[in-house]
């Protein structure tokens, strides 16, 4: 009677060689008892545990993972767990809005000396797993029709369409056509006097309200570019691409969040600062659907923080009332986990895994991504709910403390699944957290790159 | 071919039956703001009079993203290859779609439609693809005319048009009102059956499918087409006919256009995705506990892995190359292979590449 045996709850623990290790070890020493469904896998530090492994072990069908290193002060390597305490604290938050039951991922500070609080973390942790439910942890199910999440789609609509704005043609049209005669004057007074060697900006599309990326190489094709609503591209992208890199310095046309980009990039060492000239736009927000962007609606920069040449008349943007980004993740924080992690199975389930989040990401200029990696394999490639799931949130992971929020992964994603709520959650926790918003300076240290000694680390028993 | 005139009712009665019998039925529905080539179950929620073409294709219907071609376990240092016949629920979907009787697609655009000759290129040709041509036998294609175009549209300079039946079995147009009053039946289609699958499906209804009278009906449907075509053509924007020359832009392989072309590219592969004749997939092994599969996947000739030698020579190394290929393969060196340009104009490419890049733009630089 295979069914009536009691099953195993596995759990994977992920420790450190020099404390948590050592603290199972003495836990042995002494002989004390512990639930016998952990296995323990040993890292040098907790520096090391990429948030992949613990994604991979869920995938591969452990009840839950606990991840255990030395205290603050104690690592072997001085710095390790406290980078890797930001670290699991954002990803621990993202797993969490995702939908993951707390008691899935769980995380304790255990030293060599400690093989009681040792026994005492995995008993509880075994314990608090078990009680979740008899079935085994399945990592990705596309949800049953009836559990599609049908009404928090509805009432994200709902948000939406209440903080729609549309633009008024009358006024905005005259301010384009002024700005893009400055933007064409500056683009030929640049590559007149060989300043740059080429302006990347926008043309007209060939659909109509489109505008399509552009390089002008020459003066003569200067009166091609354009400025519009509809230069939506976040065209810092370009700055590390081969085909343009080639070009040498050029000038690049940035709205406020391309600028912030450009920030990011400038931060992250990717560009120097004199190899390109910021032509900074003066925005009004941009166009998707008929109506201003969401990310736009919750910008309140109107000129960029970052600029060689500012084109347009400044003067900041009213703050928005309510930001309805941070309404929708509000609206899910409050779901129930079970609806969150409906809602985003669905969402993920849809994905083609033709990575154009990845490709108008400025953020992700990896030369190899790690879904493209098969030895080992982290990512499985077919756009199927395991990998897809995982797909989405390593990229999201990836993204934490860098995301300047453009929301061009969003506005590109074929099938509309919702990277932007995605991005918005962590922006705001990395921001609660470590009072940090992405692109803002050059000087600052990127927050999962950094520590304080005073971190928070309630989550971490 | 033969030639019917049909009162919608009846129409929609004739598809209602074709689902009771247990086959499937896929046709353009509406699914988290796009519109996609979904299984319906029930004849009502067709939409005969749609005025746009679908966001997808019908491509993954016979060729779908992502298929198990295999799989093993290991077993005493071993794999054991699965019985081939046995199923998972993961293949469930895949397998349904392909052996158990007829799929019959409603309300394919012409664009859609004319696809399948390209993939049938690729996929039957000697050696055939076992899974595609399974699937493919199964599948019965009822097109219908466009009768508005989009923004992106460009089939009419690809040899296509709003009207053309290429890869339908049977052909569906909406008669206008003056036509339905002289023919007496009410709001109507007429349905062109140009192939015996199709004159298989229609064996049954012949009752309440009208044959018009007399016995040329080539000049008033020439006239139906030619009106059709002038209307939608108008919609469309001002875009001059390619001519089928491989040899134009074979010449100009290394044409300096292609760098300025190319370098707004972004190599994101979303252009391949959308395109109901790109065909490229690429193989891998995936572990699910001790089980592996071999799944083959969509590919993508922008991606900069597509070509990667295992050497890490890159003969495609960066977008140029790519988008190069990418305008090569459709319109010089599939139309020499085939005598047909590997693009049915459908724009999709264009309208869901992030960067606005059109194909059309770039092959029309030459003649
Ligand atoms: S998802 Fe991660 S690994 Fe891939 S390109 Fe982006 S940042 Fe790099
Ligand atoms: S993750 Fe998305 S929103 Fe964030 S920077 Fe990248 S493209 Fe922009
Ligand atoms: S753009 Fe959308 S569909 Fe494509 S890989 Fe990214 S999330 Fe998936
Ligand atoms: S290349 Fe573009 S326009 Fe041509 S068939 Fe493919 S998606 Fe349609
Ligand atoms: S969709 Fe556009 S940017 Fe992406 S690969 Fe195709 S042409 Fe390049």
């Amino acid at each position: 009677m295979k069914d009536q045996v009691e099953r195993k709850t596995k759990i994977a623990a992920f420790v450190c060689n020099w404390c948590s290790y050592a603290g199972a070890d003495a836990a042995g020493t002494s002989r004390l008892q512990y639930d016998d469904g952990v296995r323990i896998i040993r890292f040098p530090c907790t520096g090391r545990i990429d948030p992949l492994f613990i994604i991979k072990a869920l995938e591969q069908g452990v009840d839950g993972v606990l991840v255990s290193g030395c205290h603050p002060g104690d690592c072997h390597y001085a710095t390790g767990n406290l980078l890797a305490r930001r670290r699991f604290n954002i990803f621990r938050k993202l797993m969490l809005f995702l939908g993951l039951d707390e008691r899935r991922l769980q995380f304790a500070w255990v030293s060599a000396a400690e093989g009681a609080k040792w026994t005492a973390v995995v008993n509880t942790v075994a314990d608090e797993i078990k009680q979740l439910s008899g079935e085994p942890f399945t990592w990705a199910t596309p949800p049953a029709d009836g559990k599609k999440a049908q009404s928090l789609r509805e009432q994200i609509a709902a948000i939406e369409q209440a903080h729609r704005v549309a633009f008024q043609e009358s006024s905005i049209e005259a301010q384009e056509a002024a700005m893009t005669q400055q933007l064409r004057q500056q683009a030929k007074q640049l590559l007149d006097a060989s300043e740059v060697n080429a302006v990347l900006g926008y043309t007209s599309g060939t659909l109509p309200q489109t505008a399509n990326s552009f390089f002008a190489l020459s003066p003569d094709v200067a009166d091609q570019l354009v400025w519009n609503r509809y230069c939506q591209t976040n065209l810092a992208v370009y700055l590390t691409r081969p085909l343009v890199r080639k070009l040498g310095k050029i000038a690049v046309v940035v709205k406020p969040c391309d600028a912030r980009a450009v920030v990011g990039l400038l931060q992250e060492h990717q560009i120097q600062r004199h190899e390109v000239h910021l032509i900074g736009m003066v925005c009004q927000g941009v166009e998707t659907g008929g109506a201003m962007a969401l990310k736009c609606l919750s910008c309140t920069q109107r000129t960029p923080t970052l600029y060689d040449t500012l084109i347009g008349a400044g003067g900041e943007r009213p703050t928005a009332s309510s930001n309805p980004l941070d309404e929708i993740v509000r609206l899910l924080d409050n779901a129930s986990p079970e609806q969150r992690w409906n809602f985003w199975q669905d969402e993920f389930s849809r994905c083609i895994r033709c990575y154009a989040c990845r490709a108008v990401c400025p953020f992700c200029y990896c030369e190899t991504c790690i879904t493209d990696k098969h030895r080992p394999q982290w990512i499985t490639p077919s756009a199927q709910p395991e990998g897809n799931t995982a797909w989405n949130i390593i990229r999201a992971a990836h993204l934490a403390g860098r995301c300047v929020g453009c929301n061009e992964c969003a506005r590109v994603c074929p099938v509309n699944i919702r990277l932007d709520i995605l991005n918005r959650k962590i922006a705001i926790e990395i921001k609660n957290e470590f009072d940090y918003e992405a692109g803002q300076s050059v000087e600052s240290a990127p927050p999962l790159a950094t520590y304080r000694p005073d971190d928070q680390q309630e989550f971490i028993r | 071919m033969t030639l019917y005139l049909i009162q919608e009712q009846y129409l929609r009665d004739w598809l209602a039956e074709i689902i009771a019998t247990g086959r499937r039925v896929i046709a353009p529905q509406s699914e988290n703001g796009l519109v996609v080539y979904r299984e319906v179950t029930r004849a009502e929620t067709i939409d005969l009079h749609a005025r746009a073409k679908p966001d997808f294709s019908f491509k993954h219907i016979l060729f779908p993203q992502t298929e198990t071609v295999f799989r093993y376990e290991w077993r005493e240092r071993r794999p054991v290859v699965e019985d081939a016949a046995a199923e998972t629920s993961a293949d469930a979907e895949n397998a349904s779609a392909s052996v158990q009787g007829e799929v019959v697609v409603v309300g394919a655009t012409p664009c859609d439609a004319a696809s399948l000759l390209v993939l049938d290129h690729v996929f039957l040709a000697d050696p055939p693809d076992p899974f595609y041509a399974r699937r493919r036998e199964n599948l019965i294609v009822i097109g219908r005319s466009c009768s508005h175009a989009q923004p992106e549209c460009f089939c009419t300079t690809v040899g296509l048009s709003p009207v053309s039946t290429q890869g339908c079995d049977i052909f569906l147009m909406p008669l206008g009102a003056d036509l339905c009053d002289e023919l007496d039946i009410g709001s109507g289609f007429v349905a062109e059956v140009l192939s015996e699958k199709g004159e298989a499906l229609v064996a049954n209804v012949k009752a309440t499918w009208v044959k018009p009278n007399g016995s040329d009906h080539s000049t008033w449907l020439n006239e139906l087409k030619a009106a059709h075509l002038r209307a939608v053509q108008a919609e469309m924007l001002p875009r001059r006919a390619l001519t089928p020359s491989p040899d134009e832009l074979k010449k100009d392989f290394e044409h300096p256009a292609w760098e300025e072309i190319a370098r707004a590219c972004l190599s994101c592969g979303v252009c391949a995705f959308v395109c109901p004749t790109c065909h490229c997939y690429d193989l891998s092994e995936e572990r699910q506990g001790r089980i592996w599969s071999r799944c083959r996947n969509w590919d993508s000739c922008a991606f900069g892995y597509f070509t990667l030698h295992a050497s890490g020579h890159n003969p495609r190394p960066t977008a140029l190359e790519r988008y190069r290929q990418r305008v090569m393969h459709k319109f010089c060196y599939f139309l020499e292979a085939t005598g047909a340009n590997m693009c049915v104009g459908c724009g999709r490419c264009v309208k869901f590449c992030p960067v606005g890049l059109d194909i059309y733009q770039a092959r029309a630089r030459w003649p």
